[in-house]
């Protein structure tokens, strides 16, 4: 059965280019996490926003986020750890705490609200999609050139 | 067309196919297409008159560029891809013609006597070189066509032109991407004895000047050398036994090849009202290219009725494409239309086996 | 003395069979002054147009060892790894894994215009060449009616920083930022100002030494025969037809990917325009670095891609600094990459006369022996 097993190879290199396509579609989807230090209103009750949050997501520098402001960060893959370091009010002691955050595969942006996190509320609480507003362009349609003959940079 | 077509005993079926394979597939997808084109246009709301118009207007433009195919094919040379090169020689003429200070229809012919030595000239050299390099013609056409284009680049910004119709405003100096020939020869021979009827307008002069060129070759093609000419190009051991200078005969068809598309060029321009310098020649090739086999000819044998059918065609497609593909589905894919069955043409041709071996 | 008449000769005749490049030597050696260029500059430049260019200019060896030419249709491959980078941005996908997505992804389209191109080649024996080049004029048509009409239409891309404002159709660019230059920061080494992208050259040599195996191989052996002679090789047995699509569909896979890797340096994809130019440029630098039609090795590639993109550097500013204009040079640089296209096929095409011509008079003569 030598033609047999020429395309049983041939299937099983399918099948792992596959498999490696897959993979890559997993570590490398790409998302914008953006971290709100805001006051959020629940049917539970109000939270409020921290006076002080450091926040470092993954491999990006750390920021620092005063009441009511918005960190942003890019990463790859299905999770992310994100860890805050908070104080509550001004003279509260700093506090630090680290998530493991798993987010939506088609979501390209997420938000979360820091104090809904730190609290321990649900999910659908602090993460909500961030859904781009579509930038008003121009009313008329972009131009496609086709020319053949352009020369650019190689 | 020589081939043999196996006999089915039916003589009507027999006429039929041999009909359809003589004329080749593509073709009649080509063919039929434009006349579905033509059967729509009433009902998307196109004037046919119209239509048939632009069609015929834009025949006047090309027509000479796609007759400059044969004398090349006709001596074995191949389907012309270094047309660039007599669209120089023409371009230089056209230029020349307007530095010098000529004028309104004159200037045309100015432009004709101008084009004409540079043609002769690149023409020769072009000949040459390509019977140092027989059976390879075509891909190194191209390349010479792409190099003397970008050379000439170079040389519209250094040579000495002058006048402020045709030099860059703030320089001085430097020819401009596009000149216009308003007041020059625009239009000199396509308003000469121009018939209109309500919708339809026959740009006679134009026309003319093309029958009287292709009248000129077919006639030339029928001479002793002409004869010749054809024998190099579909058998040139028997050419060559007959006692026929194969070198001379085809250097001969490169420069009427080279002198043709310098006319040609300076034809479109007349109809298209503007001198378009720089890269524009490097893809005026393939359109003429395509035209021409899309008329029926092949790589080794063209006939006028091949330059004229193709050139109708091809510009037909061209002209009335956009018009209702538009006004039918609201997307306008006729560029793209264009280049795929232009170039699938000339594919198609390419992969033919030429009908006498070489 | 006959000594040194030979030593003469042989400088002569290496003169003689590396004109192009010896010819560039010349041109750079005049411009690289006139220019005014620092030398770490050009070697920064250098080095990343070595990285970013020699994975396509390699893609290029496999169908001259097969005898079919320069292969003109590579920018087929190049234009299947453009759509698995439009596809992966609207994906999102990010970084490396987004390249080797995309690589995969243009596996499939590569191999299917590969064996449509390969075997109309293989219709056209003896006309490979124009009929590769007219070959990417009809896909190129192919690839606008995909990208300009099916995607967002047939094709879901949902993202409008793609897509264009009418709802279907790509933009003229698409930015690679998410990617961009993530293989060459890979493992890079930073060396008194000039980066050196380690991993770019390591894919490269990989590349290198794959070729290097693939000649050895039953397969390369039989393409090597099939460049030879296709009568010979058909005589003994290899199946001629099989072997030339193999080639043309491998080149094909290979440019794709070198595609890839081409414009994840270059961090945007320019949807409509980046291929066109390509296969003419790549070639041309094979070209410079001495190859011929019918004989391209590995050292070719990487001397000719510093050759010509040196070349291509320094031009536009030594036109300038000769000219006072900067378009004489990037005129100039286009009219250099056309000449040492044209020259080399003249070269190949006399030199194939003359061998012709050689061994139809040594059969003459043959005869004539035989019939004393």
């Amino acid at each position: 059965m030598k033609i047999g097993k020429a395309l049983l190879y041939k299937i099983l290199t399918v099948v792992a280019i596959l498999i490696l396509a897959a993979v890559m579609m997993i570590i490398g989807r790409g998302h914008t996490i953006y971290l709100d230090n805001k006051t959020i209103e629940t049917s539970g009750g109000s939270y409020a926003a921290f006076y002080r949050a450091d926040i470092e997501v993954k491999n990006n520098e750390t920021q620092k986020l005063s009441a009511r402001e918005r960190g942003a960060a890019t990463f790859m893959g299905q999770s992310v750890k994100v860890t805050v370091t908070y104080m509550e009010t001004k003279n509260s002691q700093k506090k630090t705490e680290t998530f493991k955050i798993k987010v939506p595969y088609g979501w390209d942006g997420i938000i979360i609200n820091l104090p809904a996190l730190i609290k321990g509320l649900d999910k659908s609480v602090y993460m909500t999609q961030f859904i781009e507003t579509p930038v008003e362009v121009s009313a008329t349609d972009e131009t496609v050139v086709t020319d053949e003959f352009a020369v650019s940079d190689i | 067309m020589s081939e043999l077509v196996r006999s089915s005993g039916n003589p009507i079926v027999d006429r039929i196919r041999a009909f359809a394979r003589s004329f080749g597939l593509p073709r009649l997808i080509i063919a039929g297409f434009l006349l579905l084109l033509f059967i729509m246009a009433p009902f998307v709301g196109a004037n046919f008159f119209t239509q048939l118009s632009n069609t015929l207007n834009r025949f006047s433009w090309n027509a000479v560029l796609v007759l400059s195919m044969v004398p090349m094919i006709h001596s074995g040379c191949g389907l012309n891809f270094g047309l660039p090169l007599g669209i120089i020689a023409g371009l230089l003429g056209g230029t020349l013609a307007i530095e010098v200070g000529a004028t309104g229809f004159a200037s045309f012919w100015v432009a004709v006597l101008f084009a004409t030595p540079f043609a002769l000239i690149l023409g020769a050299l072009y000949g040459f070189l390509l019977n140092k390099i027989k059976g390879g013609e075509m891909m190194i056409a191209t390349y010479v066509g792409f190099s003397s284009v970008s050379l000439m680049c170079m040389m519209w910004l250094l040579l000495p032109y002058h006048s402020p119709n045709m030099v860059w405003g703030y320089a001085g100096k430097g020819l401009r991407t596009t000149i216009s020939l308003e007041g020059y020869y625009n239009g000199a021979l396509a308003n000469f004895l121009q018939i209109n009827i309500g919708h339809l307008s026959i740009p006679v002069g134009s026309l003319l000047f093309f029958a009287v060129l292709a009248f000129g070759i077919w006639a030339f093609l029928h001479t002793k050398t002409g004869t010749a000419m054809t024998a190099v190009g579909s058998n040139p051991n028997f050419a060559r036994a007959a006692g026929i200078n194969i070198d001379r005969t085809r250097l001969l068809s490169v420069i009427l090849s080279t002198w043709l598309g310098a006319i040609g060029i300076l034809v479109y321009e007349q109809g298209f009202g503007f001198i378009q310098l720089y890269m524009a020649p490097f893809n005026m090739a393939l359109p003429a290219v395509s035209a021409i086999l899309i008329g029926g000819a092949t790589v080794n044998k063209a006939t006028i009725t091949n330059v004229i059918i193709g050139t109708f065609l091809f510009q037909g497609i061209v002209t009335m494409t956009p018009t209702v593909m538009n006004s039918m589905i609201h997307m306008d894919m006729s560029e793209v239309i264009r280049v795929i069955a232009s170039n699938g043409m000339i594919i198609y041709a390419l992969t033919r086996k030429s009908e006498v071996s070489r | 003395m006959s000594n040194n008449k030979s030593f003469g000769s042989k400088i002569w005749s290496l003169f003689r069979n590396n004109t192009v490049p010896f010819m560039f030597v010349v041109i750079c050696a005049v411009c690289i002054p006139i220019s005014g260029f620092s030398l770490n500059y050009l070697l920064a430049e250098i080095i990343t147009r070595i990285a970013r260019n020699s994975f396509l200019i390699l893609s290029l060896l496999i169908p001259i060892m097969a005898g079919m030419g320069l292969n003109f249709g590579m920018t087929l491959g190049a234009m299947a790894g453009e759509i698995g980078l439009i596809l992966v941005s609207d994906w999102q996908i990010w970084g490396i894994p987004g390249m080797v997505l995309a690589m995969i992804i243009s596996i499939p389209i590569s191999v299917l215009l590969g064996v449509i191109c390969g075997k109309i080649m293989n219709l056209a024996r003896g006309r490979e060449m124009i009929t590769g080049y007219i070959m990417n004029y009809f896909i190129n048509g192919i690839y606008q009616l995909i990208v300009l009409y099916a995607m967002g239409a047939i094709i879901p891309i949902v993202h409008s920083s793609i897509i264009l404002p009418r709802g279907y159709g790509i933009r003229n660019t698409v930015s690679l930022l998410s990617m961009r230059q993530s293989l060459d920061n890979l493992l890079a080494i930073r060396f008194g100002g000039i980066k050196i992208p380690v991993m770019t050259f390591a894919v490269v040599a990989l590349l290198c030494l794959f070729i290097v195996w693939f000649r050895k191989t039953k397969l390369g052996q039989d393409m090597r025969a099939v460049g030879q002679d296709m009568e010979v090789a058909r005589a003994a047995g290899i199946d001629v037809e099989r072997t030339r699509i193999i080639s043309i569909v491998m080149s094909t896979v290979l440019a794709g990917f070198g595609m890839i890797i081409y414009l994840q340096n270059m961090g945007n994809l320019s949807t409509y325009t980046a291929h066109s130019q390509i296969g003419m440029f790549c070639i041309a630098a094979l070209l410079v670095g001495g190859a011929s039609v019918d004989r391209a090795s590995i050292g070719n590639v990487f001397l000719g891609v510093t050759l010509f993109h040196l070349m291509f550097i320094v031009a536009p500013s030594a036109g300038t600094v000769l000219m006072g204009d900067s378009m004489i040079g990037e005129y100039f640089r286009v009219f250099v990459s056309y000449a040492v296209i044209t020259f080399a096929l003249i070269m190949y095409e006399t030199k194939k006369r003359r061998t012709s011509s050689l061994a139809g008079r040594e059969l003459a003569l043959a005869q004539k022996e035989a019939d004393k």
